[in-house]
């Protein structure tokens, strides 16, 4: 880890439920997955991980209901980036299973729902926990050793 | 806080190009009849996302729609411009396999028919 990061370090933001403002946990946690030297690659998928599970929190958790809060709390430790996503609304039942492209595009399901298969995709853990408001936390895990997601580039 | 998402098109022969910037976030922000108008008799439509600088999952869904028109007209999708980050994200998605990606726009208008 880099020195300038302490190890036991915790930061938290809270931001309304306004799509939008999912961006300026994306740029809190770019600051930090770079003082923790991730590389651009898995910056970028924490990115896109976090910015989903803020969307869902808004737009599932909270209703969209501008006056509750969704609360980011980043948990820095030697070997792991935890990031914790929790609402103050009715809770959330992640999906299971992929979603199937080809009924989308055929139009025999909603082309929506890709919000959870992302999460899954691009970060090493993903689970959903009761938060200590009465909603729910999503909880990202991304090691610093962990896997990386193939790129095309 | 959203940019939004502008769209600049230009017609060559059977091929609309459309130049995309700003963010790629709403499944329902344009809609998919804007880029394939009815009466636009087009065989191909590429995708310039060399200035998106974000797209989450609302913006896939609204790429899925785009290919569900395509599909049916039929009109080939193919884009050039994505970074590596959103290659990989579509590719996750399976949107590879009806969204073809080339390097640049001379090579995407070469594989839909038009050499320059």
């Amino acid at each position: 880890m880099n020195e300038s990061v302490g190890q036991e370090d915790k930061i938290e933001i809270r931001i309304p439920s306004r799509t939008g403002y999912e961006k300026v946990a994306m740029v809190v946690a770019e600051v930090i997955a770079q003082k923790m030297g991730m590389p651009e690659a898995r910056r970028e998928d924490l990115s896109t991980a976090l910015s989903e599970a803020i969307l869902n929190a808004m737009e599932h958790g909270n209703q969209m209901n501008e006056e509750q809060q969704v609360v980011v709390t980043f948990s820095l430790a030697a070997d792991k980036l935890l990031v914790a996503v929790s609402d103050q609304g009715q809770g959330f039942h992640p999906p299971e299973g992929m979603p199937n492209l080809e009924d989308k595009i055929e139009g025999n399901s909603p082309a929506r729902g890709w919000g959870w298969f992302l999460m899954e995709q691009l970060v090493d853990q993903v689970e959903v926990v009761p938060s200590a408001n009465g909603g729910t936390s999503v909880r990202l895990v991304v090691m610093l050793e962990g896997k990386v997601t193939q790129t095309n580039g | 806080m959203d940019k939004g998402l502008q769209l600049i098109s230009r017609e060559e022969e059977w091929v609309k190009i459309i130049e995309l910037s700003g963010e790629i976030t709403k499944s329902d922000e344009v809609s998919p009849d804007q880029i394939l108008p009815p009466n636009q008799e087009i065989k191909a439509v590429v995708f310039n996302f060399s200035r998106v600088d974000y797209i989450n999952s609302a913006g896939i869904a609204l790429l899925i729609r785009v290919v569900r028109l395509a599909r049916e007209k039929p009109v080939a999708v193919l884009a050039h411009g994505v970074s590596s980050h959103y290659q990989k994200i579509f590719q996750m998605v399976g949107l590879t396999n009806y969204l073809y990606i080339y390097p640049d726009e001379a090579t995407a208008l070469a594989a839909a028919g038009l050499i320059h």
